[in-house]
């Protein structure tokens, strides 16, 4: 059989290993709930809050305010008696005062979220309270209340979405290759350390070379990668869009190119793959990974993904240029980048070049320390040995 | 398929696991590795199935007139000793697996995991995680998966462990079937009982080294170059008496009842012993000692 054709049924194999219908129709419907949660929160915080009941000692009436009910009172004194007795969450006193014009005070048994909504309310009230003393026509006081406005003009042609829509797409390809990454680290980790723990090894390398397994490994949980990555796009856009309509608006995504499309999704399959290589080499050192130090090192490929979130607030800056060409953290860096807008063409394909090659050089070295640590059973193999399988040393 | 293995030698980091080691296994021949736990039997059937090298001799495969170093995966099944499938994944999953990567086509591989389930009597656990197996179970999979597109060399590290009586006369029967069809199988086993009923040849290992080798008789020879006769008088002799023989007794010993352990070295004419030995006293009981592989291999070893 020819070695890509093994290459792939190995692939299909840890594809299949890790793809249950069961668990994915969960996790879809778990994940969806996951980002509805967190997309409604403040909806839902609102509605499930509970409404706190206010003493107002205030010569004027106060507007309302959700989960807040005022209870207007005379006796100062007999309130905060009703405090102690918790019959209020609140006692608030609003005084006329002769320098400042009206002075607050709001007295509570604990402190809560609340109290900060009531201060605004309150300071705001006041303030208008105040204006209308001055001497000032309606047209004044307009004016003062009307905050000055800053605009803003990007000169780039790309750049015609709001600030909010921006970094809306840099966030979502930076969280799908986080997933993508985590995904990895998980499955990986299992396959390999399952494998040595049932003791298939032997049984697969008289079929197969290491180079043909791990090969394998790396195309069937990549894809499984991109399965995951797709998935959470999906819902996230699905989420996103159902909750903008919930809350009557209109769907207001931002506007994909294509291009930005095609570039992340290249510069994702390429990191994910390297990445792959090294958790594949590195997880076939470990023996036990409930008992291992060195679990916590296959996480660091993590922290590249962590430079494109670093640099999502200034994409185009020496950081971001530099990070972009560095090929272990180019997969995260460029497609924000390149979301922003502005990217030369020869900055892709350079850093696209620069990706490809740091993959294969670091996919060579994962197979020799794979070839390594696959057979070595009830212990781990050294870092020296580590180290000397990477270049290609013998072992002594 | 003939598997000729010559002089071949093995270190790892300064223990020496195979020393100048050379056999040879024919289709239609069981060879059977025997040895403690230590011997050098996994590490020589690693190489034989091109896991290691060997750090010298060398290891040759000939089908026909057709001679190789190295072996297809279609041309053998191995089972190792540290062995296991896939626990999350079902029977049926596992088998189709190692058939794709053998190379088996589809059809093929269908066809035949079915008919080793049946013969396994697995069928109805085709379906069913290998976890949920038992031990002798999972290790009838394990067989099935080094069977299931019927290779020419069928080595097998361990076949017994794990396995009941009952299955362990069925792999009896399953070896034995390979080596009417002219299979070649080389095993390595602890269970010397069966390893002496079904055998051809048998290589004794020690600490790397082949003690003896052959056919049951000659490492019966080699093993035991001393043959201990028990013999019973009807009436009681004086030792001094048996004592006029050392030419040919190396020992004597007495147990009750008249009766003495007699050992001879080398070959010995019984029917001129029986003759001599009547000449003494009447024997009621002359019988020759002989060993099971089972002493014969502890003797050797602790020796």
């Amino acid at each position: 059989m020819k070695r890509w054709q093994q290459v792939a049924q190995i692939g299909g194999f840890e594809f299949r290993r890790f793809f249950k219908w069961k668990q994915e129709l969960f996790s879809l419907v778990l994940m969806a709930a996951l980002f509805g949660i967190s997309a409604g929160w403040g909806v839902l915080k609102s509605s499930l809050e509970e409404t706190h009941t206010v003493a107002v000692v205030a010569p004027f009436e106060l507007p309302n305010i959700p989960q807040i009910q005022w209870q207007p009172v005379t006796d100062l004194e007999a309130a905060r008696t009703a405090l102690a007795n918790e019959t209020y969450s609140g006692v608030l006193e609003i005084s006329a005062d002769a320098e400042q014009g009206y002075g607050a005070q709001l007295w509570a048994s604990n402190r809560a979220s609340w109290q900060e909504r009531v201060q605004q309310v309150v300071q705001a009230v006041l303030q208008q309270r105040k204006l209308s003393g001055l001497p000032l026509s309606p047209e004044q006081v307009q004016l003062v209340n009307t905050p000055v406005a800053v605009t803003v003009t990007i000169s780039r042609d790309d750049a015609s979405q709001d600030v909010e829509a921006s970094t809306a797409i840099p966030l979502l390809i930076l969280v799908s290759i986080m997933v993508g990454v985590f995904g990895s680290f998980g499955l990986m980790m299992t396959a390999i350390t399952q494998e040595k723990q049932q003791r298939v090894t032997e049984q697969l390398l008289t079929l197969i070379t290491p180079s043909e397994w791990m090969d394998g490994k790396i195309l069937g949980i990549t894809l499984h990668c991109l399965k995951s990555m797709l998935t959470v796009v999906i819902i996230m856009v699905l989420v996103t869009v159902l909750m903008s309509v919930i809350k009557g608006g209109v769907t207001n995504l931002p506007p994909i190119s294509p291009s930005v499309v095609t570039i992340s999704v290249l510069f994702a399959l390429i990191g994910l793959v390297m990445i792959n290589a090294m958790m594949a080499g590195f997880a076939a050192t470990i023996d036990d990974p409930n008992h291992s130090g060195r679990t916590a090192v296959m996480l660091i490929p993590a922290l590249f993904v962590g430079a494109g979130f670093g640099i999502m607030d200034s994409p185009q800056g020496i950081l971001a240029q530099v990070l972009s060409w560095f090929p272990l953290t180019s997969f995260a860096v460029m497609p924000v980048r390149v979301a922003d807008g502005g990217v030369a063409w020869w900055e892709v394909a350079g850093s696209l070049a620069v990706l490809v090659l740091a993959t294969y050089l670091i996919r060579s070295a994962a197979v020799r320390v794979f070839r390594m640590g696959i057979t070595m059973y009830g212990k781990e193999p050294s870092w020296r040995m580590m180290g000397r399988a990477l270049i290609g040393r013998k072992l002594s | 398929m003939q598997v000729d293995v010559i002089g071949v030698c093995k270190d790892y980091a300064t223990v020496r696991a195979v020393d100048e080691v050379s056999l040879s296994a024919r289709g239609g021949e069981i060879l059977a590795l025997l040895g403690p736990n230590g011997a050098g039997k996994s590490s020589l059937v690693r190489m034989m199935v091109g896991l290691t090298q060997p750090d010298s001799g060398s290891i040759s495969y000939q089908t026909g007139d057709v001679a190789s170093a190295t072996l297809a995966t279609t041309q053998f099944g191995y089972l190792p000793e540290d062995r296991g499938l896939y626990l999350d994944r079902t029977v049926q999953d596992n088998l189709r697996y190692i058939a794709k990567l053998r190379g088996m086509a589809r059809d093929d591989a269908q066809k035949s995991i079915a008919n080793w389930l049946q013969r396994f009597d697995l069928s109805e656990r085709a379906s069913e995680p290998m976890r949920q197996l038992s031990k002798g179970n999972q290790q009838k999979v394990q067989l099935i998966a080094t069977l299931l597109h019927s290779p020419q060399l069928v080595i097998l590290d361990e076949p017994f462990s794990g396995l009941d009586p009952v299955n362990q006369e069925f792999v009896l029967s399953v070896l034995e079937e390979l080596r009417s069809a002219g299979k070649t199988v080389i095993l390595s086993a602890h269970q010397m009982a069966l390893v002496e009923r079904m055998a051809d040849q048998l290589v004794l290992m020690n600490r790397g080294r082949v003690i003896a080798q052959g056919s049951l008789a000659e490492v019966r020879a080699t093993l035991q170059p001393q043959q201990s006769i028990r013999v019973q008088f009807a009436d009681t002799i004086d030792e001094a008496q048996l004592a006029e023989l050392e030419g040919d007794m190396n020992t004597v010993v007495a147990h009750p009842n008249n009766t003495f352990e007699l050992t001879c070295g080398g070959q010995i004419d019984l029917a001129q012993l029986l003759t001599r030995l009547q000449s003494l006293a009447p024997v009621v009981q002359f019988s020759r000692q002989h060993y099971g592989l089972h002493e014969l291999y502890l003797q050797a070893v602790q020796a």
